[in-house]
């Protein structure tokens, strides 16, 4: 066989099987199985015709992609929420919360406070609540759903509609939908035009609509009771109904009508910390950070890497108050909440966003923590003394991922960093595949095949007290699509060895002895390459230590932080 | 040395056509434009090969991806056809339907069908709206055909008093170029036991509070649910109160809202398209043959007219223009409308071919009318099966008239005047039958998914004159209907039908004795008018009227010409 009809055939396999993954999650493994293969043959890409027609073609099929994540969003719990305009949220039955609409966060003027405590609703209505969550699913007469009341920070009552709904792994969850049906622009437009109502009268159709009487509205458009009477007559013999409430009933009616899915989904995550700040950084993007700890205290940098790492465990905020330690988590652009422009590669948005946040907001030395792919970029920034750091401590990286490394790589992640390397857009397009499942099959199913080779790290992210952090640091890294993913696999691809040697930082390289990557030699290498460098590893750790080994890492770096 | 070189040289290019076949079939899963990309391969592989009898066109590999690819059809089928007419319809909780200025209906959601009792194709006077909304249904009307700007109304429905509902009725253009339609919308907020449900069990609520809730979301006037509840308004008052004090709602505002919000929330979902074809003329009766299949006729024209029979063809449905049927009342005939085996409500005899079973299902049409003698009209397509009957039926027919052109093309040398789709359909269902299987499935879940016009817009995309005709708001609902008679049994029927057109029926011609008229269309891309003229001259008793600037849909675009050839050929006969 030629070695062009080869690579046909290999190329067909990746079709096929690309096809295939978008529905069927062991195709996914052939997915990834297939490109393995195809990208093992022909190392020299750049001149490859051949992967720019597969890559092509795979992107003729994006079409298809986009498509279909929307109908595998369908049975997606995030999704009863995404689609609704009015308030929607998604709780655990602990009354975590799990996922929130814009709206149901809009109702919220206090950020601490988004979600439903139990002093919150009716003394009637936490006994019906108490009992949806009780309920035993299995059995068939098992109350699903009830009306509660909640009172959203001494104003009205909301109702709600609380329904209970299977989540991802068997977990159960709470859906509470605010039951109101809100008034639009789009609705304005259409009244106008349907009913000839002249601008004024609209005005007063939305509050008529909200339940206020003439009084109200007279007092909120600074008008008499006379004329806001007469315009409620003018309205309602235009809208041929003969009460307010009629009136009331019809413009809900036609506000149900309108309220349509609205546009692309995006998974929503919400910062852990409850501590979110947004900031401009320079180019006009926006920043997000966390804040914690002792204000004014010895400022900690966490930048987190690729998914895991924002969430941490509550020692670590236990840790910093004991310590006087004043924490900083930035979201990375492409991360969460803060943005990355079109044109900006993920690895130079976030030297950008750290530069700026040390800099203009920290404003002066801190102790940086990097996990994974966000160290080679503090390296680089340190070494070009963009930024200053009292001490440096790198989790689980190994730099970059060339040469040897590379090939110790679990097939999966190898598969993808060589996909990201030889086209961002043949790492997208099979990210979209995953993607799809994983809307499909939750974050616990992505942990599983990230770590399928990790049992150390399986373990831990099985753990009950991790899943929730995990699942929110997933959602972090998802919310704005799988091309941020791929960028910050890039990162690897920057020769941050290069930058290891500088003169006036303390770094310390904490790795865990059973992360597959870490082997005596590269510990070698590390430790002759700079004098400053103390490496630590931890026995019977995976690349999750932040998660399985917090106290002993904290407890590390605070006896190193002394010793200087 | 050198032919074993060449030899090689084409096996390597045929290897390359074929991964390029596989990987089109890929990517046709995401759109419509890689379907004909697709197609478009076929028939450049069909071409390449010089005897397709002696080459073996599903290899093992070709079979491999699909049967791959056809579970994953089914799996996408969401994936096509963003922009469609039934979009608009699909997405109304509510009846919903999409209608022409003059209340032709175009399409509708199965809500529409039971509601409304409309269907595509059915005229309706849209007899819906209280007095009052008649002005705004004129003007919007009006704006449809294009002489106002009058685009949305909000219509009071002239349902039953203790009901509020409304109609959006919007004038729409689903599509550039090619008009204005109505929309129709119904909404209401429904009451539903799980609402009653939750009611009862959130805020313990009595039977009667239960039914003043109900009859208020209905119509919220207090008066009315006391007439109706036969208790005076006082009573209700008191009632209204206690209901405001169990929920914690302060107004009857609040009241009306949360009980809407709550409909609103408890009916998200969406009813499904249904793929079914009922009559729009509403006069279909079954008659069943002797081996228990059922054949569908329906009639136009005069109740005790002179009859005639109509043969559709694959993709012409069986309904010509109101005018038509006008006509044919004003000229005493009774023309009946046949549904072929396997298309509308006709059953599909599985074991006999296309032309065959369509042959058979004529003469069982004229038994069970009772007629003896009579002339047979093809659309298009349909002439073959009518040409079948008369071949071998000599005596009971007396003329056969042909609503565009058709001629034999049985070979793949007769198709190369043919665009490329049409080429890659025919030649595969012959050499090909899993490709062809596939194909067609593919092309059914197009149209049951992405709507008849992603079929009609690929049938005639070599024919700009058809698709002005069949895409023009006054047509519009015939060419919906048309499909619909084709999808409504599966994708079976219109795999069938593949055969129908490479059906060899030169060799019928001869046995048949009586005039063969055929109105032809002058840029008719198909079958093109000077090859149907060069075939027809071998025949003297077949000839051939040229229908000016005309395509393959002459019984719309030709309406006079069509009239009055039909009508000398049905009242000479006999």
């Amino acid at each position: 066989m030629s070695d062009d009809r080869k690579l046909d055939e290999l190329n067909l396999e990746v079709l096929s099987s690309t096809a295939r993954a978008l529905s069927d999650e062991d195709a996914f493994d052939d997915m990834v199985a297939s490109w393995d293969k195809r990208l093992s043959v022909s190392p020299k890409q750049e001149k490859d015709g051949n992967l720019k027609k597969l890559i092509s073609n795979l992107q003729d099929m994006m079409q298809l992609f986009v498509s279909k994540q929307r109908s595998a969003l369908d049975e997606d719990i995030s999704e009863l929420v995404n689609h609704e305009n009015s308030p929607s949220a998604i709780f655990s039955l602990s009354l975590k919360p799990v996922y929130q609409n814009k709206a149901w966060r809009e109702m919220w003027t206090n950020v601490d406070a988004s979600g439903p405590t139990m002093d919150m609703l009716y003394p009637d209505d936490q006994a019906k609540l108490s009992k949806i969550i009780k309920a035993d699913k299995d059995s068939p007469d098992a109350e699903t759903k009830c009306l509660v009341r909640i009172l959203v920070e001494d104003e009205d009552t909301n109702f709600c509609l609380v329904s209970r709904v299977s989540g991802h792994s068997g977990d159960d969850c709470l859906h509470f939908a605010e039951l109101s049906i809100g008034w639009s622009a789009e609705l304005a437009s259409l009244i106008t035009e349907a009913y000839d109502v002249t601008e004024a009268e609209c005005d007063v159709a939305k509050l008529v609509m909200k339940g206020a009487r003439p009084e109200e509205i007279a007092e909120q458009r600074g008008s008499s009771v006379a004329t806001v009477r007469k315009q409620i007559q003018s309205l309602l013999t235009k809208c041929g109904v003969s009460s307010q409430v009629e009136l009331a009933q019809n413009l809900s009616l036609v506000a149900n009508n309108l309220n349509k899915p609205s546009g692309p989904m995006v998974y929503e995550w919400t910062d852990p910390w409850k501590a979110e700040k947004r900031i401009i950084r320079p180019g006009g993007h926006i920043l997000a950070y966390s804040e914690a700890g002792i204000k004014g205290g010895i400022p900690v940098l966490i930048v987190h890497g690729e998914g895991i790492g924002y969430a941490l465990p509550e020692q670590l905020h236990r840790h910093a108050q004991k310590h006087g330690w004043h924490l900083y988590a930035i979201q990375r652009p492409g991360h969460g909440n803060s943005d990355i422009a079109e044109n900006e590669t993920g690895f130079d948005a976030s030297c950008a966003a750290i530069a700026h946040l040390c800099n203009a907001i920290i404003g002066k030395a801190a102790v940086i923590i990097a996990m994974h792919s966000s160290i080679p970029v503090v390296l680089k920034l340190l070494h070009e003394g963009t930024i200053k750091a009292s001490h440096f401590s790198a989790l689980n990286s190994v730099l970059s991922l060339h040469g040897d490394v590379e090939k110790k790589l679990p097939p999966v992640q190898r598969a993808w960093f060589r996909m990201a390397r030889v086209s961002r857009k043949a790492a997208i397009l099979a990210t979209n595949a995953g993607w799809v499942l994983l809307k499909k099959n939750g974050i616990e199913w992505y942990l599983e095949r990230y770590f399928s080779d990790n049992p150390a790290d399986l373990a831990t992210t099985k753990k009950t007290e991790n899943r929730e952090l995990l699942r929110s640091a997933a959602a972090m890294m998802l919310r704005q699509g799988p091309a941020a993913l791929i960028e910050d696999i890039l990162h690897y691809v920057e020769p941050a060895a290069k930058y290891l040697p500088m003169s006036d930082t303390k770094i310390s390289i904490i790795f865990g002895t059973l992360n597959p990557l870490f082997d005596k030699s590269i510990v070698a290498a590390l430790q002759a390459s700079n004098p400053d460098i103390t490496v630590f590893g931890i026995e019977g750790g995976g690349e999750l230590i932040a998660y399985s080994h917090t106290t002993e890492i904290l407890e590390f770096i605070t006896k190193t932080m002394s010793h200087e | 040395m050198n032919e074993s070189f060449e030899d090689r040289s084409e096996s390597v290019s045929d290897a390359a056509l074929e991964t390029e076949l596989i990987e089109k079939s890929y990517l046709s899963l995401g759109d419509g434009e890689a379907f004909d990309d697709m197609l478009a391969s076929w028939t450049h592989r069909l071409e390449s090969i010089k005897d397709p009898n002696a080459i073996e066109l599903e290899t093992p590999k070709l079979k491999k991806h699909l049967n791959i690819l056809k579970p994953l059809l089914e799996q996408f089928s969401d994936a096509i056809s963003p922009d469609s007419f039934k979009q608009h319809i699909v997405a109304a909780q509510g009846p919903a339907a999409l209608a022409t200025p003059d209340g032709r209906v175009v399409c509708t959601n199965p809500k529409a069908q039971v509601e409304w009792d409309l269907w595509t194709g059915k005229k309706s006077e849209f007899d819906l709206f209280v007095k009052e909304a008649s002005d705004d249904w004129i003007a919007l009307k009006r704006s449809a055909s294009g002489a106002g700007n009058r685009m949305h109304g909000i219509l009071k429905m002239r349902s039953a008093a203790h009901e509020n509902s409304f109609c959006i009725v919007s004038v729409i253009a689903p599509s550039t170029g090619y008009g204005r339609l109505l929309k129709i919308e119904k909404i209401s907020f429904q009451w539903s036991n799980q609402m009653a449900d939750l009611l009862e069990t959130s805020f313990d609520f009595t039977a009667s509070e239960l039914d003043i809730c109900q009859l208020l979301l209905g119509k919220p006037v207090l008066k009315q649910v006391a007439e109706v509840r036969g208790s005076s308004l006082a009573t209700v008052k008191k009632q209204v109160r206690t209901i405001f004090s169990k929920t914690g709602t302060k107004s009857q505002i609040e009241l009306v809202r949360l009980l809407s919000s709550l409909s609103s929330q408890l009916n998200p979902k969406v009813p499904e398209m249904v793929m079914s074809w009922h009559d729009p003329l509403d006069r279909e009766f079954i008659c069943n043959g002797e081996n228990g299949d059922r054949i569908a006729i329906s009639w136009m024209g005069a109740e005790n007219g002179r009859p005639a029979l109509l043969v559709h063809g694959p993709m012409t449905g069986n309904l010509l223009p109101a005018e038509t049927d006008e006509m044919l009342r004003d000229q005493g005939i009774k023309l009946y409308l046949l549904s072929r085996p396997g298309f509308g409500n006709s059953s599909n005899s599985l074991n006999s071919c296309a032309v065959a079973a369509g042959s058979h299902a004529i003469g069982v049409a004229l038994d069970h009318l009772g007629i003896d003698r009579c002339c047979l009209i093809g659309l298009v397509g349909g002439i073959i099966p009518a040409a079948h009957y008369a071949a071998t039926n000599p005596n009971r027919v007396s003329g056969l008239l042909s609503l565009g052109s058709c001629f034999p093309i049985p070979q793949i040398k007769d198709r190369t005047h043919l665009p490329y789709h049409h080429r890659a359909f025919l030649g595969l269902v012959k050499y090909a039958p899993l490709v062809s299987e596939f194909l067609v499935r593919h092309a059914h879940r197009g149209a049951k998914y992405g709507g008849a016009e992603f079929i009609l817009r690929r049938v005639y995309r070599d024919s700009e004159i058809d698709r002005r005709v069949l895409f023009s708001p006054e047509i519009l609902p015939y060419s919906f209907a048309a499909v619909s008679l084709l999808m409504a049994n599966g994708y079976e029927t219109f795999l069938k039908d593949q055969s129908l057109l490479i059906y060899p029926w030169d060799r019928l011609l001869p046995k048949i004795g009586v005039p063969i008229v055929t109105i032809a269309g002058e840029k008719d891309p198909v079958f093109p008018l000077s090859q149907q003229l060069a075939i027809a001259s071998q025949y003297s008793n077949w000839q051939i009227v040229k229908a000016e600037n005309g395509s393959q849909t002459i019984c719309f675009s030709h309406v006079e010409q069509v009239h009055k050839i039909m009508t000398e050929m049905i009242l000479r006969a006999g």
